[in-house]
């Protein structure tokens, strides 16, 4: 009977609310790696055209540049079937190959290279340069007004979800805390985009990324609030193993909403994205403990 | 002229055995009622009814545990306990589990005239009336299951706005 009650929940989850403006997004960070892939290939190209004309030999960069174009179609199709995992996936991916044809560059930039070839490299690449930041600036646009529909859905999603957990009567007090951060996110959307820096647009996934956290970790905050008396007053068999499930759960996850607090203002982003990175490992439990009291109660009954 | 007599006999036969059986259905609609007054946490049924009178005892000491039960709904549930008392023929309290089941036994046996009848239509629309004003003040256990529902999926990389994207410089 755990199984099947495990297959329901796992059905249940499947069908999970997606952002409709998920795919604007995948499609405007698309837009943005293949900016940096084509001035990748367009840079090689210049600077083995200098080689040729300095006479000095280079590396054959040909493998690192198809799997590039491999990754960058990869993540074409994710985005087309607004698959954010694999997008995701393949988008590290990319990451990777990319710092590999930077190491073998690095590697052939120190052997038997010319004055004359840098030179020349250094001539040729600023209207490569220029181009790229043109088409960044176009992705940059597309992914502004994306993101700006994407937060915005989500707080429409979130106050769906506020009003519901308030009409039986929870304290939505904390979840509510978190959408009003989430509007100032909003606002802080067109000065970042306008600032052309992309250290901006990345504080504002920082926070992002810390908000989305805590509103999952005040709701389960809310839901536990909610429920404890009225599981304490049940008749559910597993009444004592649910409420001190509960109340350990709600313990930790009070303390990680401490540890996790939410800043608009980000002084060290590294800093702030290992926070985050820490503060999701740590919640990644606590989802797992939260999602087990279901399948408890519903055993209790049957 | 024999097998005609015979016939009709059968008949008659057939005829007693499915009015019978038409009679031994009815107390299942009653189980359906004794269920949904046991739902409805009056506690009226067999394990709990060793009389009429421990009836109402345990009506008001198990009905707090229900949590948000409003006073209307305990009136309710209280006029419903007492209405079932009153009709409870004071000569049928035995000993016997089925005879102190006092609805069950109530709606079991032919109503002897209209007004019984309707007192007996009336409690029952009284127990699914308050069993809607149960259902909608405390939440099943069903329903409280739901609410323990939250988003598993961690983010790849946090350096998009969809969380699973990862940055591309």
């Amino acid at each position: 009977m755990k199984y099947i009650i495990a297959l329901l929940i796992l059905a249940s989850l499947s069908f999970a609310w997606t952002n409709d403006a998920t795919t604007d997004m995948l499609d405007a960070r698309y837009d943005y790696m293949v900016c940096n892939v084509d001035y990748a290939g367009n840079w090689l190209l210049m600077r083995g055209e200098c080689a040729s004309e300095h006479n000095v030999s280079v590396f054959d960069s040909s493998d690192y540049m198809d799997d590039l174009r491999s990754d960058l179609a990869d993540i074409r199709e994710a985005a087309d079937e607004d698959d954010s995992v694999d997008f995701g996936i393949n988008s590290l991916q990319l990451s990777k190959h990319s710092l590999d044809l930077l190491g073998a560059l690095v590697v052939d930039a120190l052997a038997n290279k010319s004055l004359g070839f840098f030179a020349c490299v250094r001539t040729n690449e600023i209207h490569f340069q220029e181009n790229l930041a043109d088409c960044r600036v176009a992705a940059m646009e597309n992914e502004r007004d994306a993101s700006k529909q994407y937060v915005n859905n989500e707080i429409d999603y979130a106050n769906t979800q506020i009003e519901e957990l308030d009409a039986i009567g929870a304290d939505t007090s904390g979840m509510e805390a978190v959408v009003t951060h989430a509007e100032g996110l909003v606002d802080d959307i067109d000065p970042a985009f306008d600032s052309q820096n992309p250290t901006e647009v990345r504080k504002l996934y920082l926070r992002h990324s810390r908000l989305l956290l805590l509103f999952r970790l005040e709701k389960m905050v809310s839901t536990i609030e909610y429920a404890k008396p009225i599981i304490e007053a049940g008749y559910n068999r597993n009444k004592e193993e649910i409420l001190e499930k509960s109340n350990v759960l709600e313990v930790d996850t009070l303390t990680l909403i401490e540890e996790c607090e939410y800043s608009s203002s980000i002084s060290s982003p590294v800093q702030y994205s290992s926070q985050n990175a820490e503060c999701w490992i740590d919640a990644a439990e606590l989802f797992h403990d939260f999602n087990s009291i279901k399948l408890l109660i519903l055993d209790g009954v049957l | 002229m024999n097998t005609k007599i015979l016939v009709l006999l059968l008949l008659a036969v057939t005829f007693i055995f499915f009015g019978c059986a038409a009679k031994s259905a009815e107390p299942q609609e009653d189980d359906h009622v004794l269920e949904a007054t046991d739902e409805n946490g009056t506690n009226i049924s067999s394990d709990s009814s060793a009389s009429t009178e421990d009836n109402n005892e345990s009506l008001s000491t198990e009905e707090p545990e229900e949590t948000i039960v409003s006073d209307e709904t305990n009136k309710t549930a209280a006029e419903d306990d007492s209405s079932v008392e009153a009709e409870e023929p004071s000569e049928e309290e035995t000993t016997s589990e089925e005879t102190e089941v006092a609805p069950e036994g109530e709606l079991g046996t032919e109503p002897t005239d209209e007004t019984e009848v309707s007192e007996e239509t009336e409690q029952v629309e009284d127990e699914t009336v308050s069993n809607e004003a149960n259902s909608t003040s405390t939440p099943s256990d069903d329903e409280i299951a739901d609410l323990f529902e939250i988003d598993t999926d961690s983010p790849v990389s946090d350096e998009g706005l969809d969380t699973e994207i990862p940055g591309s410089d």
